[in-house]
């Protein structure tokens, strides 16, 4: 995989990501079926465009909005396939996908005729795809706080805390070492700021994100030459055996030209390492195999889940946790406080739950730490927006709940010569939690699936970790059917000891 | 022992309760009839400061209540204090044994200890007639006995005063008379006492006093044999008609 520019997809669909799981089977027999449909040359020609597929959120220097112009895309990505549609005699579209699923999306072959978005020309994606002969060379950088001057190299940074973003050649190559703190990013903006203030040692990317990162930024450089240098191509369906060559032929037309120098030299880009690729030959290699069963492989694959699983878990026990108490005390806040608190509880709820879980997570990792420097752990991040978010939901469900119970109780307990507090401590909510009991278990489901969006500020829990494996193998089902089993298993768990609980307290 | 002067209440535009002027001696038992929405109930409700008055002034024991703009919490469950209510629908706490129940007010707000609450609460089950009964939670027992252990629950703050809002109303008719014993009994032993009830019979036997309300006021008071047998005003009369009309 390339340099993911990998992506914030909108939460709602990180929340179902869990429940797709389930419908993987589904979907996969649907990408199979129309696997085989190839798109041809002709077809383009015809049709007079050439529609690539990319992830507007990539960010620059491949593909992003201009602050300057922020109605148009740019980037050297977006020149690139101008120029390329230009040499071929049509004209371009761009289609947006997320990247992690722009393979999985060329091959079903509905929105989209090739890719264009910094996709590595490695072995793993040559199982899936037909690539064309690499149109940029990158290689890997570390990069460093500039004051003070820590490390030199990875092997000077064992089990310090080092970013990369998901899915990349880079999380790869850490990963492989196995001997640091990796902590995975899914944009390739928020690792050079947490860099900047001190949450991280040291950021590893592709050169042209640290080229881009690094100018004009007197706080971070560069630690070390690039090293294992890989390059960029244009992704094609592997039937369309017709369209790669005319591709290969607009690009080495591109570089001939001086087009490609031209485009990359616009964006600071145009280094040595470009002079690489007017030489390129084919390397003498079969296309890779694909990926076995991880299914048949689960000896490997289901510890490797459920080790994520165990993130997931805790996650949840916390922040539900934090949510049950918090939200209790809102509850009775609201009940029985003096008008400046209720209306400030009444606030908090309505903010929190009228703001995406999202928002509330980079507002809480990101935001206190830039502006009040609060800097929070990735772990405590999580737990403490999971939490504050379901306190405004659990509180409603204690609000239903104290409203549930008749009024003659709070005045049989009035009656008794009770105040207020003793009346609502004593006597409404026993019997209002017992009430609420229900709606708080199926919110601690729920957030055990919500809990996989804490994955866009690093932590690796068991929807983020099935992503990464499903990218790796290409196995979206089998994986699949092991994530999904797990959520289920542990859903199920959690409804039976509840509802043990609920029947103790009947 | 009780005492109101122009006591009155409205609930938006209606006025509920229109200058109630009262006065009950120790030991007094005083039954309230008068038809439904007459504020017998409401007049019970301001007495436990159920309802906030918004005219006149109750006084029960030593503590006087005037109305006000802004309730005084504090004094409120002062005058609370001095009477036990006991209500139509029984209002036991769902969650608790019938001792449990009984237990916690002296617990949780007299502050007694547990044993000291317990023993009080197992005499009082006794003495209305469910003391093999105290481990039962309310949904295992029958309305009548629901509403015996809620008197227990009020006659546990010894209080001053007991105000009953139509204590068996909600009951099936078999079930009346072993609340109606209980409150005979209560009524022998001196206890002051404040009825609203519907059951005429009853009212007549056990009363010292009658008030018959209508449209928020003491339309005619009196001794019970004058009330039922010769009522001087006319609605009084209709009334009876039509409550007792084999008598």
């Amino acid at each position: 995989m390339g340099p993911s520019r990998s992506t914030l997809s909108a939460p709602v669909s990180r929340r179902r990501t869990a429940f797709l799981a389930c419908l993987l089977p589904l979907v996969g027999a649907v990408f199979f079926a129309t696997a085989a449909r190839a798109v041809t040359w002709a077809e383009i020609r015809q049709r007079g465009v050439l529609r690539w597929g990319n992830d507007a959120e990539g960010g620059a220097p491949y593909i992003y909005h201009d602050p300057q112009r922020p109605e148009t895309l740019t980037g050297f990505e977006v020149d690139l396939a101008g120029a390329l549609s230009a040499k071929l005699g049509v004209g371009s579209a761009f289609v947006q996908q997320n990247w992690d699923m722009l393979i999985p999306a060329l091959g079903d072959g509905r929105s989209f005729d090739i890719i264009i978005a910094g996709l590595e020309r490695s072995p793993e994606n040559l199982a899936k795809i037909a690539m064309s002969r690499p149109y940029f060379s990158f290689g890997q950088q570390l990069v460093v706080r500039a004051d003070p001057p820590l490390a030199t190299s990875l092997d000077t940074l064992k089990g310090r805390p080092v970013g990369v973003l998901s899915g990349t050649v880079s999380y790869r190559i850490l990963e492989a070492r196995g001997d640091l703190d990796v902590r995975v990013y899914q944009d390739n903006v928020n690792y050079f700021r947490d860099l900047e203030i001190g949450r991280l040692d040291a950021v590893l990317t592709d050169t042209p994100i640290a080229q881009v990162n690094l100018a004009g930024n007197a706080k971070l450089r560069r630690a070390g030459p690039p090293f294992a240098p890989g390059s960029y191509a244009i992704g094609v369906r592997l039937e369309d055996s017709a369209l790669l060559p005319e591709i290969d032929r607009a690009i080495e037309a591109l570089l001939a030209d001086g087009t490609l120098e031209r485009i990359y030299s616009k964006y600071g880009l145009w280094t040595a390492e470009q002079a690489g690729l007017r030489g390129w030959k084919a390397p003498e290699e079969g296309p890779a195999k694909a990926g076995a069963s991880t299914l048949r492989g689960w000896r490997t694959y289901l510890p490797i889940l459920l080790g994520a699983a165990v993130t997931t878990v805790w996650v949840t026990c916390t922040g539900m946790a934090i949510a049950v108490v918090w939200g209790l005390a809102l509850a009775l806040l609201r009940a029985d406080g003096p008008a400046v608190v209720r209306w400030g509880a009444t606030v908090y709820v309505e903010v929190f739950r009228g703001t995406p879980l999202l928002l509330q997570i980079y507002f809480i990792y990101f935001g206190l730490a830039q502006q009040l420097g609060i800097k929070l752990g990735a772990g405590v991040a999580a737990v403490v927006a999971l939490g504050l978010n379901y306190a405004a939901n659990e509180a409603e469900n204690y609000r239903a709940g104290i409203e549930a119970v008749p009024k003659g109780q709070s005045e049989a307990a009035m009656a008794l010569g009770m105040t207020r507090w003793t009346a609502l401590r004593r006597v409404v909510l026993p019997q209002a939690l017992r009430i609420s009991l229900p709606s708080v278990t199926n919110d601690f489901i729920a957030m055990s699936k919500d809990s996989s969006i804490v994955s866009v500020i690093g932590l690796v829990e068991l929807t983020k970790q099935y992503q990464i494996r499903a990218i790796d193998t290409s196995d979206y089902i089998g994986l699949g059917v092991m994530t999904g089993g797990i959520y289920l298993a542990m859903s199920h768990a959690a409804s039976v000891a509840l509802r043990r609980l609920e029947r103790s307290l009947r | 022992m009780i005492r109101t002067e122009d006591l009155g209440k409205s609930f938006g535009a209606a006025r509920v309760l229109d200058g109630i002027d009262h006065a009950q001696q120790r030991g007094e038992v005083v039954v309230v009839i008068g038809p439904s929405g007459c504020g017998k109930s409401t007049f019970l409700r301001c007495l436990n400061q159920l309802e906030t008055h918004d005219t006149g002034r109750i006084t029960i024991g030593d503590v006087t209540l005037e109305a006000g703009a802004r309730p005084d919490r504090e004094k409120q469950r002062r005058l609370r204090l001095c009477s036990g209510m006991v209500f139509q629908q029984f209002h036991l706490f769902p969650h608790r044994t019938a001792l449990e129940n009984v237990m916690e007010g002296p617990r949780f707000v007299l502050g007694q200890t547990a044993a000291e609450a317990g023993a009080t609460a197992r005499a009082l089950l006794a003495k209305v007639g469910l003391a093999d009964r105290a481990d039962h939670r309310p949904s295992q027992l029958s309305g009548g006995q629901q509403q015996r252990v809620a008197i227990a629950r009020a006659l546990a703050m010894k209080p001053q005063v007991m105000l009953f809002d139509e204590p068996t109303s909600a009951l099936d008719p078999e079930l009346r008379d072993e609340v109606l014993r209980v409150l005979r009994q209560l009524a022998d032993e001196g206890m002051t006492m404040l009825v609203a009830t519907h059951e005429m019979r009853f009212a007549e036997e056990i009363a010292d006093h009658v008030l018959f309300m209508e449209g928020g006021r003491i339309a005619e008071s009196g001794p019970p044999e004058r009330i039922f047998r010769d009522p001087s005003q006319e609605r009084t009369r209709e009334f009876l008609r039509k409550i007792l009309p084999k008598a």
